[in-house]
């Protein structure tokens, strides 16, 4: 207990745990899930040492963790011995040295007072004689800063505890819903999903975008900041981009916006029969170098056919050419166009621009355009593990308030039968102060003071 | 136009803040100091004028607070630094010295920040939080804090290592070296409150509260040696001429953390002071 609380091994810890992540930002690291490529870099033997160490992965490695379990492991060792520390002491300051020692031949009830006045300056008062020899008056202020050190190490606990609980029990992941439509809050739907090592349960719940709304700026660029509505289970919920929701334990934050096409497809040729007509909606992504075209290229269910979509959200026709060609004058859904191509076995059998209601026919069959709208995704998040974090932190700031703000001072005056009087003490800091008011104390007492 | 009167405003803030230097710097040699550092302070104070101005027209121009670009950043950050550092001045008797080491540190950070790129970068939504104002504030009174307690360690220092008239106008010896502890550790409690923002930050943001980028983890380093000088002090002792050096190292990590690692290191920080995201 006494080696695992010792100071020493503090330092050397937190001195490990720098150099660890010097190391780490001085040699290349490889990404988590990553293929091991880093270590070719280096000739075979040394590449053999990096590996083994794993110092080409040092922030997962184990001995980092090792490193920072020893420090947590030191850090409660530490707190148990100051909250022994704590009850044990009135003050965590250690006895002062002497600043003056005076005579005060003849003087009398000198010993009250001294306690009069140490306790007129809001210092706590404790009087002891030791086997008939001198008085000792022990006068301390702020005595309740030696906890200080024990509510800043208890906060560190408490975030690395919160740290531990976000691990175990976190899930963080993404589901993209499309406008008017309906998912569930089940494994399959997340598009990303990172979930701690007991957390793999999910609710099933139904989450639909009821409606979505999007601001636009002066150059038809649609803002960011969307709001609407979203259903989670029987909660309805109001969100924007800046606020996140709450809702069956969850923490809902807006994430990212798109656009969606819903597609009606009706006739027989080319289709199964199960499915001679079709419905779907489907996403559209940005077109690469463009921000202002969305595409995506989706098997027909049920079919052979391939449909090529992109979308000129706001469309305007490109001059220049003799060919009728749209671009998109800024991203936001002002006048939406949809240049459509469908493919069978790798030959165009149609293209044509359709807008919202608008159809095209290609060997027997009718696609038309039902819907052009929105969808969006939605992070949800649920971890426990963030509120102890929160709480650790808290603690551990009132410590560090407690430390700078409460100055602990103690001071003592031994007082001979004699007369002899010495006086000292101690103060967490500003000693200068501390110093002026046992000069201010001292006069008090050689001038028979009356305060 | 707007760049041109910021330019303009931020050059007048660096004429006054280099003329604060020299008053600072003759107050230590010639007589009555106190004078020289009044002067001082007040062509300081002048500086922070145009450079308030100079903010908020930058402010208006982009649409958003003064943090992305070593442009807006430098600016923010000597803006604090001077304006901490003259609330100090003001509070603390004796003090003024200190500011031969901390106006010149600020107006070759200003003139760096001047001559940088002034390109208007388009801040992510992600942007839009309270945690970031305080992560960012937190990080301007780190550098604000630090500054001050290390310009006590420097002159606690000169004072040690030289004798000499100008010197012995400096505050006692373990005054400096208190003034020192007490700045550096007020900084540590600042630095904490900015690593813990920035960190409920980028959860939000980026979806995890740490994930090793260069800049978390140097901010970690850096956090990790405030860490071993307060216990170096508290629990060894350390004081006088141990604790100085130890603060100025920890000034070189803190410095290097805020403003060196994005040109060294690619990192999800980059729209910090290259302005790219």
């Amino acid at each position: 207990m006494k080696y695992l609380a010792s100071k020493k091994l503090a330092i050397s810890l937190l001195i490990i745990l720098a150099l660890l992540s010097l190391i780490g930002m001085t040699l290349p690291q490889t990404d988590p899930g990553v293929n091991n490529y880093q270590v070719l870099h280096y000739p075979a033997y040394v590449a053999h040492i990096v590996d083994f160490l794993q110092l080409n992965r040092i922030f997962t490695s184990w001995w980092l963790k090792f490193v920072f379990a020893l420090f947590l492991i030191n850090l409660l060792a530490c707190t148990l011995l100051q909250v022994r520390r704590a009850l044990a002491q009135r003050t965590n300051l250690p006895r002062g040295p002497v600043y003056k020692s005076l005579s005060f031949p003849g003087s009398t009830g000198l010993n009250d007072k001294a306690a009069y006045f140490v306790s007129a300056r809001g210092y706590k008062i404790w009087r002891a004689v030791v086997d008939g020899g001198p008085e000792i008056i022990t006068g301390w202020k702020y005595g309740f800063s030696r906890w200080s050190g024990v509510v800043l190490h208890i906060g560190l606990l408490v975030l690395g505890l919160g740290i531990l609980v976000s691990i175990i029990t976190e899930t963080d992941g993404i589901i993209p819903v499309m406008e008017g439509q309906q998912t569930t809050e089940d494994r399959a739907n997340y598009v990303m999903l990172s979930q701690g090592i007991f957390s793999d349960s999910h609710t099933g719940l139904p989450i639909a975008l009821n409606k979505i709304s999007v601001a636009v700026d002066k150059k038809n660029r649609r803002y960011s900041l969307a709001k609407g509505e979203l259903q989670f289970g029987e909660d309805i919920l109001q969100f924007n981009h800046e606020t996140p929701v709450e809702s069956n334990g969850f923490t809902i934050y807006h994430d990212r916006l798109g656009y969606t096409l819903s597609v009606d497809l009706t006739g027989t040729a080319g289709l199964s029969r199960e499915n001679d007509s079709a419905a779907f909606t489907f996403p559209l992504t940005t077109a690469p170098n463009s921000h202002t075209e969305y595409h995506n290229e989706i098997t027909v269910p049920g079919s052979s056919y391939t449909l090529t979509a992109r979308l000129y959200p706001n469309a305007v026709v490109k001059s220049g050419s003799g060919k009728l060609t749209y671009s998109s004058d800024g991203d936001a859904l002002l006048n939406p166009l949809v240049y459509v191509s469908v493919m069978a076995e790798m030959r165009q059998m149609e293209s044509a621009y359709l807008k919202k209601g608008e159809s095209v026919s290609f060997g027997g069959l009718k696609l038309r355009i039902t819907d052009i709208g929105y969808w969006s995704s939605f992070r949800l998040v649920k971890d426990h593990g963030s509120l102890v974090m929160y709480a650790g932190f808290s603690l551990f700031a009132i410590g560090l308030a407690l430390t700078y703000l409460l100055v602990p001072k103690e001071i003592w005056i031994e007082i001979s039968n004699d007369g002899n009087v010495r006086f000292g003490g101690a103060a967490g800091h500003y000693r200068r102060l501390f110093h002026d008011e046992l000069d201010e104390l001292i006069f008090l007492l050689q001038d028979g003071g009356s305060e | 136009m707007m760049v041109l009167a910021q330019i303009i405003l931020f050059w007048a803030a660096i004429s006054c803040y280099v003329a604060a230097s020299v008053l600072y710097v003759l107050s230590l040699k010639f007589e009555p100091s106190l004078k020289y550092t009044k002067y001082g302070s007040i062509a300081a104070f002048c500086g922070l004028v145009p450079e308030t101005a100079a903010i908020l027209v930058r402010w208006y121009q982009t649409g958003h607070g003064p943090y992305s670009q070593l442009y807006e950043v430098a600016a923010m950050s000597t803006w604090v630094s001077v304006t901490m550092f003259l609330v100090i001045q003001w509070r603390t008797k004796n003090l003024g010295y200190i500011g031969a080491f901390v106006m010149p540190l600020n107006f070759l950070l200003l003139g760096l920040g001047v001559l940088g790129s002034k390109e208007i970068t388009v801040i992510p939504a992600t942007f839009k939080t309270y945690w970031l104002i305080v992560h960012i504030l937190f990080a301007k009174l780190t550098y604000g804090s630090m500054l001050v307690g290390c310009g006590c360690a420097v002159f606690y220092l000169l004072k040690t290592k030289y004798s000499s008239d100008w010197l012995a106008k400096l505050p006692a010896l373990e005054r400096l070296d208190e003034l020192s502890y007490k700045y550096l550790a007020v900084g540590f409690l600042f630095n904490t409150i900015m690593i813990a923002a920035g960190s409920i930050w980028a959860k939000n943001a980026w979806g995890s509260y740490w994930s090793w980028d260069p800049i978390e983890t140097w901010s970690f380093i850096a956090w990790l040696v405030y860490s071993i000088y307060l216990h170096l002090r508290r629990t060894y002792g350390w004081r006088g001429v141990k604790a100085s050096w130890m603060a100025l190292f920890t000034l070189a990590v803190t410095i290097f953390t805020l403003f060196g690692i994005a040109y060294l290191y690619p990192t999800i920080h980059e729209i910090y002071l290259n302005g790219k995201s």
